[in-house]
C-alpha cells in the first residue's frame, strides 16, 4: 500500500489522484479534490477511513516538539475533530490533549504529559530562497530513511513567499507527512507540512507564520539562525530526534 | 581508573584512525546541561582548562548534548528492572552520609554510530549501583552521530535526587 502513496509525475491518473488526495480531509482539501481528481475516489480512503474490522475511524500525521514541556506543533487538519490523539514514538505511546487550533493557518498544539525528544529550533531572521534544498518526511517513513544512512535532503523550496505565510516546496511527501516540520540546511525548522496544492507543491506552513501562534499559546521557543547541525549532519536523524507520529481517532 | 590512564589508553588503541584518534586527545566539552532526573535542574560548568564550556561551543554541539541528555533521561527512566533498582537505590540512599552524592558529573564518549562508546563517573558508593548505571547509560543509541569535531568527551551533570 505504502508505493501507492510514494511519488508522483508520470504515474497513471489514479495513483496522481491518490497522491494529491492523501494530505488533507478538511473543507480546503474537499473543494480542491473536486476540481482536480475523481470523484468516484473518495479522499477519506486514503485518510485511513474507518477500519473494515474493527470500525475505528482515525486519521495520522507527523508533530514535533517545540519545547522540552511535551508541547508540539502539527497541522490542524490532523488534530481537529477527535475524540483521541495519540502520539507515538519509539515504543511509547501518549495520549495527547488538543492545546490550540489556529484559525489563520493549517496549525495546531498539542501537549503529551513528557517530552519524547529533541525541541525544535526554529529561525531567527534566516529565510528560506528559492531552490534552497530543505528535508521533509511523514515521521512514519523516517526508520526507513535513517536505515539506509540518512539523508541531507529531499527536497526544493519551490518559493518562499515572505509574507503570505506559506512555503511551496517541491516533494515527494505524501500521506502521513501532514504535521512535519521542513527543515533547512541548518537543521532549523522554516515550515510545517499542511497539503499538496494543485500544482503538485506540498505547501507548508512558514515559520513566520508558526511563531506567532506559538508564542500566542505562551510557548517559549529557540531561536538560532546559526547551525544547529553539523554541514554533514543528516537531518533525516534530527527530524527523528524531533518528531513523532500523531494518530486522530476520531470515533 | 584515572581519567588520564584511561585517555591515554584510548588514544593508544584508535591513534591511528586519524580524526578520531585527536576526537579523543583533544577533551572535552562541558555542555553545562543538568541532567535532572527531578525537577530542579542543576547547571553544572567545567572549571578545567581543557573544557569548552557551552557558552562559546558550536550550536550543533549544544543540540547534540541536550539529545543525549534526553536519551539518558528517558534510560534512567525506563521499565525495566536494572533501571528500576538503580532508582530504587538512589531514591534510598542519595544524601545521605555514606550513600551517592546527590549531583555527579558523567562524562561520555559518543561513537560515530550513536552507540555510547564510554562512561565515566564518581563511585556511586555501591558496586551493583555503579554497573547498573553503566549498563543504563550504554545500553542505547542516541539517535544522531556527534558533530564530526566536537570535542568529547560530554559532560554531563545529573541531579540524583529523585523524590520516593
Amino acid at each position: 500500500m505504502d508505493s501507492i502513496y510514494h511519488g508522483h509525475g508520470r504515474k497513471p491518473w489514479w495513483i496522481a489522484s491518490l497522491v494529491v488526495c492523501c494530505f488533507c480531509v478538511g473543507p480546503a482539501y474537499a473543494r480542491h479534490r473536486v476540481s482536480t481528481t475523481s470523484p468516484h475516489r473518495p479522499s477519506r480512503v486514503l485518510a485511513r477511513g474507518t477500519d473494515p474490522v474493527t470500525g475505528v475511524q482515525q486519521k495520522s500525521g507527523t508533530a514535533f516538539f517545540v519545547d522540552d514541556m511535551g508541547d508540539m506543533l502539527t497541522a490542524r487538519h490532523v488534530v481537529d475533530d477527535c475524540r483521541n490523539v495519540v502520539v507515538t514514538k519509539e515504543g511509547v505511546a501518549l495520549n495527547a490533549r488538543v492545546v490550540a487550533l489556529s484559525n489563520q493557518a493549517d496549525l495546531a498544539l498539542i501537549k503529551v504529559p513528557k517530552t519524547l525528544g529533541l525541541a525544535a529550533v526554529f529561525p531567527r531572521s534566516a529565510e528560506p530562497s528559492t531552490n534552497d534544498m530543505v528535508f521533509v518526511a511523514a515521521y512514519d517513513n523516517l526508520s526507513n530513511l535513517i536505515a539506509s544512512g540518512g539523508l541531507l535532503a529531499d527536497a526544493t523550496v519551490v518559493k518562499s513567499d515572505v509574507g503570505s505565510g506559506i512555503l511551496a516546496i517541491d516533494s515527494d511527501v505524501t500521506f502521513g507527512a501532514s504535521g512535519a516540520p521542513v527543515l533547512d540546511s541548518g537543521a532549523h525548522v522554516q515550515g510545517v507540512v499542511s497539503r499538496r496544492t494543485p500544482e503538485n507543491q506540498v505547501a507548508a506552513v512558514s515559520a513566520d507564520s508558526v511563531k506567532p501562534f506559538l508564542a500566542a499559546n505562551g510557548i517559549e521557543i529557540e531561536e538560532d539562525d546559526r547551525p544547529q547541525i553539523s554541514a554533514l549532519g543528516s537531518r533525516a536523524h534530527r527530524a527523528a530526534s524531533i518528531s513523532a507520529a500523531v494518530t486522530c481517532f476520531q470515533n | 581508573m584515572r581519567p588520564d590512564h584511561w585517555l591515554s589508553r584510548c588514544a593508544e588503541r584508535i591513534g591511528s584512525s586519524g580524526d578520531r584518534g585527536r576526537r579523543f586527545r583533544e577533551f572535552g566539552l562541558s555542555c553545562a546541561i543538568a541532567l535532572a532526573i527531578v525537577s530542579s535542574p542543576v547547571l553544572g560548568q567545567g572549571t578545567g582548562s581543557d573544557y569548552l564550556p557551552a557558552s562559546v561551543a558550536p550550536p550543533s554541539w549544544g543540540q547534540f548534548s541536550k539529545l543525549v541528555k534526553y536519551r539518558f533521561e528517558s534510560w534512567i527512566a525506563a521499565n525495566d528492572p536494572v533501571a528500576k533498582r538503580l532508582r530504587t537505590y538512589l531514591q534510598n540512599e542519595a544524601g545521605r552520609g555514606d550513600g551517592p552524592p546527590r549531583v555527579i558529573r558523567v562524562r561520555a564518549w559518543i561513537n560515530p554510530d550513536g552507540t555510547v562508546e564510554r562512561i565515566a563517573f564518581p563511585t556511586l558508593d555501591n558496586a551493583q549501583a555503579d554497573a547498573d548505571f553503566q549498563t543504563i547509560l550504554k545500553r542505547g543509541n542516541v539517535g544522531e552521530a556527534p558533530p564530526p569535531e566536537m570535542l568529547q568527551p560530554i559532560n554531563l551533570r545529573f541531579s540524583l535526587n529523585l523524590k520516593k
